[in-house]
């Protein structure tokens, strides 16, 4: 991981007009921020547009930024909230749904309408993957995409994601539950990280 | 679920994912995505920075200078010219008339026979006696251009 202290440098660097931190700042994030986008929306033009638009607000706000916080805290927290601003664009908003007894069938597009990662529906496990971190709630996939794309700590995604530590937790908790649960079967086609 | 899990405290702790998949290491954004982001990032600090001013070479400044000196150096001069008091020539009869009929042109040298027509005329048939034809054809033919362009002046 790399030091958010350099990070918050590189982006007073670039606010102040150098393109070369900007541009060591994307690389250090564009494959995590991505991952976090698509796995949360599960469609490759919207992710697309939701990455820019993060980036867009990156480059808008450069003058204005403090590092009051991490560099990551930042940029996730703008991804969540485009995230967000997607939902109530299509009127499905994860927060008018109640955090664990929510249908995310109701609000998710169904498998056959999932084009991003149908070059990585190569395997079952991968597939099954994919519909069980579907099939969590939205809160709940959020936290958890948050803890493994964003590295934040859980106060950090809690602050992301407007609510306390504790809430934080326990959506990542139930979400890691289900998550397990969904995959038993399919473990033989996953690659398990066993804790340590 | 508030019960103790530790494999969960475990997977909080090292921030190891439980269920990577090797497929998501290669999950990043297209190419084409890459360059929209950092192109628009490069103009927003392009259009923010001022406009580059002019620098020309550096005998432009004192060339400059030098112009503006003179040009100021000939205005003064010229000012201080106008400012003197012209002398006004006299007005006399005499002054207006000379205005009136200008001097003649100044012609060339003549012999004292060419301001007589007889006395030219017989200097004329002095040089043919003499053997001087040319001479002679010469004087005869300027005497009649004269005698033409006299009786062509307006005056007459």
């Amino acid at each position: 991981m790399v030091s958010d202290d350099e990070d918050a440098q590189l982006m007073l660097a670039y606010g102040r007009g150098e393109m070369r931190a900007f541009e060591t700042l994307y690389s250090r994030h564009r494959g995590a921020l991505y991952r976090y986008l698509i796995r949360h929306t599960r469609d490759g033009e919207i992710a697309n547009d939701l990455f820019q638009e993060v980036w867009s607000r990156v480059v808008v706000n450069r003058a204005r930024y403090e590092p009051r916080a991490k560099f990551r805290t930042f940029l996730f927290t703008l991804a969540h909230n485009c995230f967000i601003d997607h939902c109530r664009r299509i009127k499905a908003r994860p927060s008018s749904m109640g955090i664990e007894d929510a249908d995310a069938a109701d609000l998710l597009p169904a498998d056959a309408e999932l084009r991003p990662d149908r070059e990585l529906e190569r395997s079952e496990g991968s597939a099954r993957y994919r519909a069980a971190l579907a099939a969590l709630p939205p809160e709940q996939r959020d936290v958890y995409l948050l803890h493994e794309e964003s590295e934040l700590s859980l106060e950090e995604i809690a602050r992301v994601t407007g609510v306390g530590a504790e809430t934080a937790k326990s959506r990542l908790r139930y979400a890691v539950g289900k998550l397990k649960a969904a995959l038993s079967a399919a473990q033989e086609s996953m690659t398990p990280v066993s804790p340590r | 679920m508030t019960e103790h899990d530790p494999e969960f405290e475990e997977f909080l702790k090292r921030r190891r994912p439980l269920f990577r998949r090797e497929e998501d290491d290669g999950l990043e954004p297209p190419p084409e995505l890459d360059r929209l982001v950092l192109r628009q990032a490069r103009e927003a600090i392009r259009a923010e920075q001022p406009l580059p001013m002019y620098r020309g070479s550096r005998w432009a400044a004192p060339l400059a200078i030098a112009a503006t000196l003179v040009l100021g150096l000939a205005v003064v001069f010229q000012f201080a010219d106008e400012q003197q008091p012209r002398v006004v020539p006299e007005v006399t009869v005499e002054s207006v008339a000379q205005r009136l009929d200008p001097p003649p042109p100044p012609s060339a040298e003549q012999p004292a026979w060419r301001r007589d027509s007889e006395a030219w005329l017989a200097e004329i048939e002095r040089l043919r006696a003499a053997g001087q034809t040319a001479r002679a054809e010469a004087e005869m033919a300027e005497y009649n251009r004269q005698q033409r362009a006299f009786a062509a002046s307006p005056d007459r």
